[in-house]
């Protein structure tokens, strides 16, 4: 018996006795309960409310409260916790047909120490009793940062590099022009990437309908399967509010003009602005969520502008206290410049004559279904389907170009069980498809499934040990398929208060996207690009540990040691053909190792009214067919922040630097070619925010300023691509 | 609204903020606000520069004029249409003395506009006649084919060095130009 067979086997089996777990619902003891603000006593909405050791857990509505119904009887630790409080735990007995109230005061606090995770697992956790790093951007620092795509919230986080638009954690991605990403991006947990390109378009997720963005840093293809190879974004959106809730959001910005005489390509200022509303309530069982936004940016290089339209609706029915169905819509329209590169130097916001007039048109828009179930006290299973459309085009003035249509359906069902009070199981399959039509790829399609399991362990309270596999098969059209097993090893241990050791093997792979196979296409100057259909996956290794310690509440330091073992790592080679034509396929050519150490830290001052963040990651990447330095990787990643609150007014001052990149692709800046191509400097950015929040005067606005790069600092993150030069971003929300 | 107490919370704040914004701008000055990163690079005047290289020189008598011609197009249509039609350029520019006689080699410095040339030669005037008495003594050539000369590409902001011209006058190359 082959080893699908055995998981085959293994996954009915589990869902037979799925079955059986959801017949059992019998009466059982109750807890109730209301959460509210320590210091102000007012009801805290979207509180977690977990039973420790167990699956069961709820969220408290508008007026604080919460119920747990159909408990097993027993002793129970209920966890509460919520981002910006203290978690807080107490012991609650549960009897037969009786009911316990708790009521919780939770305190305010600047440093999240613990926040509750879900990527990390497939299950709620926190941040502390995981075997991975990750790190988590929440709504308010979202917002407060102006961020109007989500990689631009991710610029901040200790660890992560975001070169043009693809996330390098910990040096992991480098930069893959546009095909394929090494790092996963989920939405809500379901996998968002083109089905053509298997690429991250961040534009299609509205950044101010997100909750909470979790960063899990490493390979994690033992629970997420392909492209988690270098980590997994997870992005969470918000939950409909219990009371009606409107949201008008405008803001205006203006470039500065070019430091340089020599730059200024336009006689006309450059704007970005943008307008938003949202409207969010639950009636009755019914939560809803609506949400739209127009966002234009004249761009501050030559054809770099873009308008943009967002969509976005979210429906939940709570079909009970324990079941619920939720539908995720999205939508994406937007014409863009197509700045690829500088003309030189010299004319650095100017992009060369070939690219001048091109325009990208996309249309993209998908649809979730997400059902979830607590079927007894000690299992919880849930079901997601999605399908992503999305339509590319590239238009020059004469009406050329190029075209691309690619439809996605991914479906994952998954189960929780707690077979003992330190015992969780978690397991699902999951299945994807993939269908092309595209002028340089031609019409193709993929198509794979996956199972996977994962086992953790509890002893006394301090030591958890997690150990997970998933095994998955890929095929494309009539080629061979594409079978990866991926394991994971996990360990935690928190020998005192405070303190939590952790340690960590995992393997990530990310299959070879249908453009890396089939891209078929010339361009000037006589360089081809030919398919190559015996291109295999990219595997990864990755090991880590690491150690969480706060100090009181008012300091919290989180130390890692990382390496990661990269095998058949994809590239684009070149090959001479002919005499004045080259040929370029993508082959599996480089091995590699990244080790490094990362330090981040938290801290509070001045009787909390300055709070302090800052991140360190030391890299040293290795390409060790080549022995040289990781090409798009930089040595030193370091990060700062500094927020002080007072009253209504809030300023903060972030700082990023990041070493020059050691090595790029001089093959590239030579055949291009890209004049000046090879000049490049460290990053040293520095952006600046003051946020009024006015709602403590009874007036419903929240005004925000920013300047981004306010030192005009000029940079390229990539070959011949100066960065946003100074902005400044004027920002009213309106929430009556 | 009856609460409203804007002017007396907003003090206090600006005091914290003060404090805060001196913070601010040592943080400013740590991370250099005088460091912009990258800078054009210094203006350079398009053209493309070398050596010329001499042998066997002709008596006095049949040098009349020696200068380089730069065209954009090769085979040229003639020296005067295409300097008269903006399709070819010459150095030292007409009015100023020819290239210097009797010399083992010169340095030479042509500034032209951005452009390929797909010809750069040295032509000699060897009679009187202005318009018809012109050949071509040496060309920009990388390999041994002599009957295509090598082009010369000037980028915007550029100037290409190492155009280096062999002239032989008892072994010109083939002869392309018709004055």
């Amino acid at each position: 018996m082959n080893l699908i067979s055995c998981l085959v086997i293994l996954s009915s089996m589990l869902f037979v006795g799925s079955a059986d777990l959801l017949a059992q619902e019998q009466p059982g003891g109750r807890i109730e309960g209301k959460v509210i603000d320590r210091t102000t006593a007012e009801p805290l909405e979207g509180a977690n409310v977990l039973l420790k050791g167990t699956v069961m857990g709820t969220s408290t509505n508008a007026s604080g409260e919460f119920r747990l119904r159909k408990l097993p009887v027993g002793a129970f630790t209920i966890v509460v916790s919520m981002v910006g409080y203290e978690r807080s735990e107490m012991r609650v007995t549960v009897k037969a047909d009786a009911l316990a109230m708790v009521n919780v005061q939770l305190r305010p606090v600047v440093i999240q120490t613990e926040p509750v995770i879900v990527t990390a697992g497939k299950r709620e956790q926190s941040l502390r009793d995981v075997s991975l790093s990750v790190s988590v951007v929440d709504a308010q620092m979202i917002s407060m940062r102006n961020s109007i795509t989500i990689d631009e919230a991710l610029r901040y986080v200790p660890g992560v590099n975001v070169i043009q638009n693809q996330v390098n954690i910990r040096g992991m991605s480098g930069f893959s022009t546009g095909i394929g990403s090494r790092v996963l991006l989920l939405m809500d947990g379901i996998p968002l990437l083109t089905g053509d390109t298997k690429e991250i378009v961040w534009e299609v997720i509205p950044a101010d309908q997100v909750d909470r963005i979790e960063v899990v840093k490493g390979a994690g293809s033992a629970l997420w399967g392909s492209s988690a190879l270098g980590g997994v974004v997870n992005v969470l959106t918000k939950t409909p509010t219990e009371r009606p809730k409107v949201n008008l959001r405008a803001y205006g910005g203006v470039y500065s003009r070019p430091f340089y005489d020599e730059w200024r390509w336009s006689p006309k200022r450059r704007y970005l602005n943008g307008l938003s509303l949202s409207y969010s309530r639950s009636i009755g069982d019914w939560g809803l969520v609506f949400y739209g936004r127009r966002a234009r940016d004249d761009g501050y290089r030559q054809n770099d502008f873009y308008t943009r339209y967002n969509g976005y609706a979210k429906v939940k029915h709570r079909f009970s206290p324990y079941q619920n169905l939720t539908m995720v819509a999205n939508f994406l329209w937007q014409r863009k410049g197509n700045f690829i590169w500088w003309k030189s130097l010299r004319n650095a916001l100017e992009a060369p004559p070939d690219q001048d007039s091109v325009n990208n048109f996309t249309r993209r828009w998908s649809v979730s279904l997400l059902y979830n179930r607590v079927a007894s006290s000690d299992f919880i299973w849930e079901a997601k389907l999605m399908y992503y459309d999305n339509r590319f085009q590239t238009r020059n003035f004469v009406g050329t170009g190029s075209f691309a249509h690619a439809h996605t359906v991914s479906a994952e069902v998954q189960g929780i069980y707690q077979f003992r009070p330190t015992r969780i199981l978690t397991f699902g399959a999951t299945g994807l498809f993939d269908d092309i039509n595209t002028i340089r790829y031609g019409k193709h399609i993929d198509y794979g499934g996956a199972l996977y399991v994962q086992y953790e362990l509890s002893f006394a309270d301090r030591v958890s040990a997690t150990v997970g596999v998933r095994f998955d098969a890929q095929k494309v059209d009539t080629l061979a398929t594409n079978n990866q097993v991926s394991p994971k090893i996990g360990l935690n241990y928190a020998p005192w208060e405070g303190t939590n050791f952790r340690a960590s093997v995992g393997r990530g792979f990310r299959a070879a996207s249908l453009a890396e196979v089939y891209i078929s296409a010339i361009f000037a100057g006589g360089i081809g690009v030919s398919p190559n259909p015996d291109l295999r996956a990219e595997k990864s290794w990755s090991f880590e540990i690491g150690v969480i310690q706060s100090i009181e509440d008012n300091i919290y330091v989180d130390v890692a040691l990382f390496q990661t073992e990269f095998r058949d790592l994809i590239e684009g080679k070149v090959n001479p053909k002919g005499a004045d034509s080259l040929d370029i396929r993508f082959e599996n050519i480089t091995r590699a190792r990244i080790q490094g150490g990362e330090i981040s830290i938290a801290s509070n001052w001045i009787k909390r009214l300055l709070h302090v963040e800052a991140g360190y990651t030391y890299l040293w990447p290795r390409d060790l067919i080549e022995d040289d330095f990781l090409r798009f990787r930089s040595r030193h990643l370091l990060y700062g922040s500094l927020q002080l609150r007072k009253g209504f007014l809030t300023f903060s001052i972030d700082g990023r630097y990041i070493s020059r990149m050691e090595r790029i692709d001089e093959r590239l800046v030579e055949l291009a070619p890209i004049p000046d191509g090879h000049r490049r400097v460290s990053v040293k950015v520095v952006d600046v925010r003051a946020l009024l929040d006015l709602k403590e005067f009874g007036l419903p606005l929240r005004i925000g300023f920013n300047v981004n790069n306010a030192t005009q600092y000029n940079y390229v993150e990539l070959i011949g691509n100066i960065a946003a030069t100074r902005n400044y971003v004027l920002s009213i929300d309106w929430t009556p | 609204m009856s609460n409203f107490e804007f002017p007396r919370k907003f003090r206090y704040s600006v005091i914290a903020m003060r404090n805060f914004l001196l913070s601010v701008s040592s943080a400013l000055l740590f991370f250099g606000c005088s460091d912009h990163g990258l800078e054009p690079e210094p203006s350079v005047e398009p053209g493309f520069g070398g050596v010329i290289y001499y042998r066997n020189w002709p008596p006095l008598d049949s040098l009349k004029d020696l200068r380089i011609v730069a065209f954009r197009d090769f085979p040229p249509q003639s020296i005067v249409g295409d300097i008269i039609i903006g399709r070819a350029f010459v150095f030292p520019k007409l009015g100023e003395s020819h290239l210097p006689f009797f010399v083992d080699s010169t340095d030479y410095s042509f500034f032209v506009p951005p452009g390929t040339y797909a010809y750069v030669a040295v032509a000699q005037q060897f009679g009187d006649s202005l318009f018809r008495d012109w050949r071509a003594v040496g060309q920009y050539d990388l390999d041994s084919d002599v009957t295509i000369p090598s082009s010369v590409e000037v980028g915007d902001n550029t100037f290409v060095s190492r155009v280096n011209i062999f002239v032989d006058f008892w072994n010109p190359p083939p002869t392309p130009i018709t004055p």
